[in-house]
C-alpha cells in the first residue's frame, strides 16, 4: 500500500457470551485508514458499528473477546498489548469522541483542568505550555474567548461548545486517528454541521486519520473518504464515498438510500422506500448472508453464502450472491418501483 | 438456533416478535438468582411455622408456650452433653416454660409487627410520596415539611415515651412504629414518582383525559410497586429489630407475650451458664432479617432489571 | 376556512428559581405564537431543540394552560371545552416509543385506553375496534397480548399511533415521530402517516428538526427561533425562496445524500442566546451573518407577503426602516 496506513484491520471480531449462547455482534471486519484520510463506518442501531470502535480502542467490556487476523496501529500489532500500553496509547495516539459530550466531561472539574490534565498525564511538558496549548486548540475548534473558558464547568457550556471542548480535548496529545462514534446524534442541525465541518478541517490540518461511526447517510456522504456499511456484524458493502452513493450494489445499502427523503429529489408526499423487517439475532452458529430475510432479491443460494467479497477495479467491494451487473440491475428497479 | 429460524424473503407483514414474553423472563431471573430464592425459601419457612403453631400446639409438636413448670427450670437444649429432657428439645426458660414452643410463637408476634407496622408506614408513606411527587409545586413542599419534621423526631425516643403514656401493649408498638417509619417510603415514591410523570406514556395519558387519581393509581402505581416492595422488605426487617429492641428494653411487648426480644432480655442474667437462653432467640432474629434482607435484594434484582 | 387549530397571540412564560434565596426570572417558552393548522392539512413546526416546540405542543394538547393568548379548537375557544373533549379532537405522538408505551400493560390495554377513559360505545366492542386499529397501523393482531418490551421501536411507534387514533381525532400532534427510529424505519412510519391522512382525512402538526422530513411531508411550514415563529409559508415557497436567515441557515444545515457536496459552512457562530436572558432587539442577531445595526435595537415586526409571513429586519417595509 502505498499511502501512509496508520490503522489496518483484518477480520475484526467480538464475541460475547449471553445466556442464550454465544453472541456474534462483530463478525469478521476488515479496514485500513491512512493520513488525512475519514473512513465512515455506516449502519443501523445494532449492527455492531460502535463495538467494532470500542473493539479497536480496548475498551470492550470485560466478558467480550476480541480476536482479529491483524490489528496494526502505527505498524505495531497492537493485538496482545497489556492495558496499561493500550492506556497509553488511547490518550496519545488514538482518541476518541463520544455522542454525549456531557458524559465524557467531569462535571466537577473546569474545562481548563481537564484539558490540561490530559495533555500533562501523557506528555509531561511545564503546567504553562500545557495551558497554552488548551488555548491554542480552544481557538482552534472555535470557541472565542478562549483563555477565560478555560476556568469554566462542563455545565456552563451550551451542547455544541462542549462538543467542542471534546474535540479539542481529543485533539490535545495530537493524535494520529481519531475515533468519532455519532459526534453530532444529540446535537441541533445547524450545530450538527459546524462541527462536522470543524472536524474535517481540523483533520486535513493536522493530517490525522478519522473513523467516524454514524447511522446518518447524509452525514456520511459529506465527510467520508470511504464507506464501510454494516449490517448484522459484517460489511456488506465497503468504498469510496463516490461510488457507493452513485451505485449501490447491496440490496441493504440501496435500500437504505431509498430511505430517506432528500429535498428536491424525493416528490412531497410520495412513498419512501423501505426496508421491512427486523435485524436476526446474532446468538448461535451464524452462516449464510444475513440480510436474506429483509431482502427482495433472496434465494436459496443466500442461506450458503460465504462471506467473500466481490471486488470491483476501484475500490468498491460487497458481499452478495448476485454478480455486479445483476445487483446494479436491482437496485435500479427498486428504485422505480420506490418512484 | 435463531439460524434456523431466518427465513427467506422479507415478509410483508414487516416485523414479529422476538422476545419472549416479561412473565417468562421474569420466571428465568427469579430461578437464577439465589440470594432471591435463599431468601425466600427461609421467609416461607419462617412463615408457615408461625401461622401453623397453634396447629402444631394441637397436634402435640410443640407446647404451652405459657405453661410454666419450676421443677423444670432451666433444662439443656438437645445438642447439651448431660441431662437432657425429651419433653424439651431446646430446653426450659427461667420458670420452666418451653423454649421451642416460645420461639415459635415469638416468630408470630415478630411477623405481625413486621407486616402491620410495614403496612401502616407503607400506606401513609406512599400516598404521600406519591402525591408530592405527581403534582410538585406547593404539595411537594408542604410534604417535604413534613417528611423534614418526621426526621427530625428520634423514634426510639418517641416510642418509649408513648409506650409510658399509652402503657405498653403490641397494640401500641405497632401504632407508634407505624405512624414513625414511613418517611423513606415518601422519599423514596417522591422521587420515583416524579421520574415517572415526566415519562411520554403519562403526557400521553393526560392528552387523553385521564384524571390524575386515574393516571396515579393505574399508570404510574404499577410501574413504581416494585420499588415500593424493595422499601417494604427494609421498613419490615427494620420494624422487627425496632421491636425487638424495644422489647428487650422493657418498652414493647410485655411480659408473659413470647417475644425474642423480650427473651434477650429474661436470658440475659443466665447469659455464663446457660447462653443458648441468648443465643436462641438472637439466631432467629438474625435468620428472619436476613432472609427479608436477601428476599428484598433479590426482589429488587429481579423485577427492576430492565431490558436496555 | 376555520382552522382545525389555531392560536391566537399565545404566550407561555415560566418562571426559573435562579438559585436558592435568588428568585426566579421569567422564561418565555413561547412568546406570541399566532399558528393556523388548516384542516387536512400538514403543518410543519421545526426550529432548535429549546425552541419552544415542544410547549406549543402542551398548549395545543391542553397539557399546559398559556400564560396569554388563546387556543380555538375549530374556531371555538378552548375554555369551552374541557380536558376530555380536547382530548377526542387531538391525540399527540410522541419521540421515544420506549418511554410512550407504560410498560406494565399489554398492548390490547394501552391502545383500549381511549376507548375505556372516554366510555365509547359497548365494551363487547371494544376487542373489535383494537383489533381494527391494529390492522390499519399494520400490526398483526397477536401483538395485541404482547408487552411493549417485547416489540421493536418501530412497532411501539406504530402502537402509539393506534392508540392515538383509535378515538378518530381530527388533529394528530407528532413531535419528532421518527428521530428516535432507525433510517429503515423512519421511513415505514412516515409512509403510514401519510396513508393514514389520506384515509382518515386527519390533520397533522408535525414538529421536527429534520427538514428533509418536513419538507416531504408538510403543507405549510412554520420555522421557530427562541419562542418566536420568524418564518411561515407554504412548504414549496419557504424551501424554494427561504427569506429569514435563521431558515437559510438551517436549509444550509440538511446534509443531503450526495456525496459530491462537502459539508456546508453555516456561519451561525457558536453563542447560542439564554432563552431567559434574549438579546435585545431581534433575538436572532447575535448569530446573524446578514445583522445590522437595527438588528439588535429594535425588534422586528412581521412582514406578509401573500401568505408569506418572516420577521426580519431584511424585509421591512422601507419606510418602516427609516424611522
Amino acid at each position: 500500500m502505498s499511502k501512509d496506513v496508520i490503522l489496518d484491520v483484518r477480520n475484526l471480531k467480538v464475541d460475547i457470551p449471553v445466556s442464550a449462547g454465544m453472541l456474534h455482534p462483530v463478525r469478521g471486519i476488515s479496514f485500513s485508514v491512512a493520513r488525512g484520510e475519514t473512513l465512515c463506518i455506516v449502519g443501523e442501531s445494532g449492527c455492531g458499528k460502535s463495538l467494532t470502535s470500542l473493539a479497536l480502542m480496548g475498551l470492550l467490556p470485560k466478558t467480550a473477546t476480541r480476536t482479529a487476523d491483524k490489528l496494526d496501529f502505527l505498524g505495531q500489532d497492537i493485538r496482545d498489548l497489556k492495558e496499561r500500553q493500550m492506556a497509553a496509547l488511547r490518550g496519545v495516539n488514538m482518541a476518541m469522541i463520544f455522542q454525549e459530550p456531557m458524559t465524557s466531561l467531569n462535571p466537577a472539574y473546569t474545562i481548563g483542568n481537564q484539558l490540561i490534565e490530559v495533555y500533562r498525564r501523557h506528555i509531561d511538558p511545564g503546567k504553562a505550555e500545557a495551558r497554552e496549548r488548551a488555548i491554542f486548540l480552544l481557538e482552534k475548534v472555535g470557541i472565542s474567548a478562549a483563555a477565560s473558558r478555560l476556568s469554566q464547568y462542563p455545565h456552563q457550556l451550551s451542547g455544541g461548545l462542549r462538543q467542542r471542548v471534546m474535540i479539542a480535548m481529543a485533539l490535545m496529545c495530537g493524535p494520529d486517528v481519531i475515533i468519532a462514534d455519532e459526534p453530532t446524534t444529540a446535537l441541533d442541525v445547524t450545530i450538527q454541521a459546524q462541527i462536522l465541518h470543524l472536524l474535517a478541517d481540523l483533520q486535513k490540518e493536522f493530517q490525522m486519520g478519522m473513523i467516524l461511526i454514524t447511522h446518518d447517510l447524509g452525514i456520511v456522504a459529506r465527510v467520508a473518504d470511504k464507506v464501510q456499511v454494516m449490517y448484522a456484524g459484517s460489511t456488506v458493502e465497503e468504498g469510496p464515498c463516490q461510488a457507493v452513493f452513485d451505485s449501490p450494489l447491496h440490496p441493504y445499502t440501496s435500500g437504505l438510500l431509498r430511505c430517506i427523503p432528500v429535498p428536491g429529489k424525493t416528490q412531497r408526499g410520495s412513498r419512501l422506500g423501505s426496508v421491512p423487517g427486523i435485524v436476526p439475532n446474532l446468538v448461535g452458529d451464524l452462516h449464510g448472508c444475513m440480510f436474506r430475510n429483509r431482502c427482495d432479491h433472496a434465494e436459496a443460494a443466500c442461506e450458503a453464502l460465504a462471506g467473500d467479497a466481490t471486488q470491483l477495479s476501484d475500490g468498491h467491494a460487497f458481499t452478495c450472491r448476485m454478480t455486479p451487473d445483476e445487483a446494479a440491475q436491482a437496485a435500479r428497479q427498486t428504485a422505480r418501483e420506490v418512484a | 438456533m435463531a439460524e434456523a429460524a431466518l427465513p427467506l424473503r422479507r415478509q410483508q407483514t414487516a416485523e414479529e416478535i422476538l422476545e419472549p414474553s416479561p412473565l417468562s423472563k421474569l420466571r428465568k431471573r427469579i430461578f437464577k438468582n439465589y440470594s432471591f430464592l435463599i431468601g425466600a425459601i427461609i421467609l416461607i419457612l419462617i412463615l408457615v411455622v408461625a401461622v401453623l403453631a397453634p396447629v402444631f400446639e394441637a397436634l402435640g409438636l410443640i407446647q404451652d408456650p405459657y405453661a410454666q413448670d419450676l421443677a423444670k427450670r432451666l433444662q439443656n437444649p438437645f445438642w447439651h452433653e448431660k441431662k437432657v429432657d425429651p419433653d424439651h428439645v431446646f430446653g426450659t426458660d427461667k420458670v420452666g416454660r418451653d423454649y421451642l414452643s416460645r420461639l415459635v410463637y415469638g416468630a408470630q408476634i415478630s411477623l405481625l409487627i413486621g407486616f402491620s407496622t410495614m403496612i401502616i408506614s407503607g400506606s401513609i408513606g406512599t400516598v404521600l410520596g406519591v402525591t408530592a411527587g405527581y403534582f410538585g409545586g406547593r404539595v411537594d413542599m408542604v410534604v417535604n415539611f413534613i417528611i423534614n419534621t418526621r426526621l427530625a423526631m428520634p423514634v426510639f425516643l418517641v416510642a418509649m415515651a408513648a409506650v409510658v403514656a399509652f402503657g405498653a401493649s403490641l397494640w401500641v408498638v405497632i401504632l407508634v412504629l407505624g405512624l414513625f417509619l414511613w418517611d423513606r417510603f415518601a422519599v423514596v415514591m417522591r422521587s420515583i414518582t416524579m421520574q415517572a410523570r415526566d415519562l411520554d406514556y403519562v403526557k400521553a395519558a393526560r392528552a387523553l383525559g385521564c384524571s390524575p387519581p386515574y393516571i396515579i393509581v393505574r399508570e404510574i402505581f404499577p410501574n413504581v410497586l416494585s420499588s415500593l416492595t424493595v422499601v417494604a422488605t427494609v421498613e419490615m426487617a427494620n420494624a422487627i429489630l425496632l421491636e425487638a429492641a424495644l422489647s428487650f428494653l422493657g418498652f414493647g411487648v410485655q411480659a408473659p407475650t413470647p417475644s425474642w426480644g423480650l427473651m434477650l432480655n429474661e436470658g440475659r442474667e443466665y447469659m455464663f451458664f446457660s447462653p443458648w437462653l441468648l443465643a436462641l432467640p438472637g439466631t432467629c432474629l438474625f435468620l428472619l432479617v436476613l432472609a427479608i434482607n436477601l428476599f428484598g435484594d433479590g426482589l429488587r434484582d429481579v423485577t427492576l432489571e430492565r431490558e436496555r | 376556512m376555520t382552522a382545525a387549530l389555531e392560536t391566537v397571540d399565545v404566550s407561555c412564560v415560566f418562571q426559573v428559581n435562579q438559585g436558592f434565596m435568588k428568585g426566579s426570572k421569567p422564561l418565555r417558552a413561547v412568546n406570541g405564537v399566532s399558528l393556523k393548522i388548516p384542516k387536512g392539512q400538514v403543518v410543519g413546526l421545526v426550529g432548535e431543540s429549546g425552541c419552544g416546540k415542544s410547549t406549543m405542543a402542551s398548549i395545543l394538547l391542553g397539557l399546559q394552560e398559556p400564560t396569554s393568548g388563546e387556543v380555538l379548537y375549530s374556531g371555538e375557544s378552548a375554555g369551552s371545552f374541557d380536558g376530555k373533549d380536547i382530548a377526542r379532537r387531538i391525540q399527540p405522538i410522541f419521540q421515544d416509543p420506549y418511554s410512550s408505551l407504560n410498560p406494565t400493560k399489554s398492548i390490547h390495554s394501552i391502545v383500549s385506553l381511549p376507548l375505556r377513559i372516554h366510555n365509547v360505545g359497548d365494551p363487547a366492542d371494544w376487542d373489535r375496534k383494537v383489533y381494527d386499529i391494529l390492522d390499519l397501523v399494520g400490526l398483526p393482531r397477536r401483538v395485541a397480548q404482547s408487552y411493549p418490551s417485547q416489540l421493536s421501536g418501530g412497532q411501539r411507534q406504530r402502537v402509539a399511533i393506534a392508540r392515538a387514533l383509535i378515538m378518530r381525532p381530527e388533529v394528530v400532534i407528532c413531535d419528532e415521530p421518527t428521530s428516535a427510529l432507525d433510517v429503515s424505519v423512519q421511513s415505514q412510519i412516515l409512509n403510514l402517516l401519510q396513508d393514514l391522512r389520506q384515509e382518515l382525512g386527519l390533520t397533522y402538526l408535525l414538529i421536527s428538526h429534520n427538514l428533509a422530513v418536513v419538507e416531504h411531508m408538510a403543507d405549510r411550514v412554520a420555522v421557530m427561533y427562541l419562542g418566536r415563529i420568524v418564518e411561515e409559508a407554504d412548504a414549496d415557497t419557504l424551501f424554494r425562496d427561504p427569506r429569514h436567515p435563521y431558515t437559510k441557515a438551517l436549509l444550509g444545515s440538511v446534509l443531503t445524500p450526495d456525496p459530491s457536496l462537502g459539508v456546508p459552512d453555516t456561519h451561525l457562530g457558536t453563542v447560542f442566546p439564554n432563552p431567559i436572558d434574549p438579546p435585545l432587539g431581534c433575538s436572532f442577531h447575535p448569530r446573524c451573518s446578514a445583522c445590522m445595526d437595527i438588528c439588535s435595537a429594535q425588534t422586528p415586526m412581521p412582514v406578509t407577503e401573500g401568505d408569506h409571513m418572516t420577521e426580519c429586519h431584511l424585509y421591512a417595509p422601507q419606510e418602516a426602516v427609516a424611522v
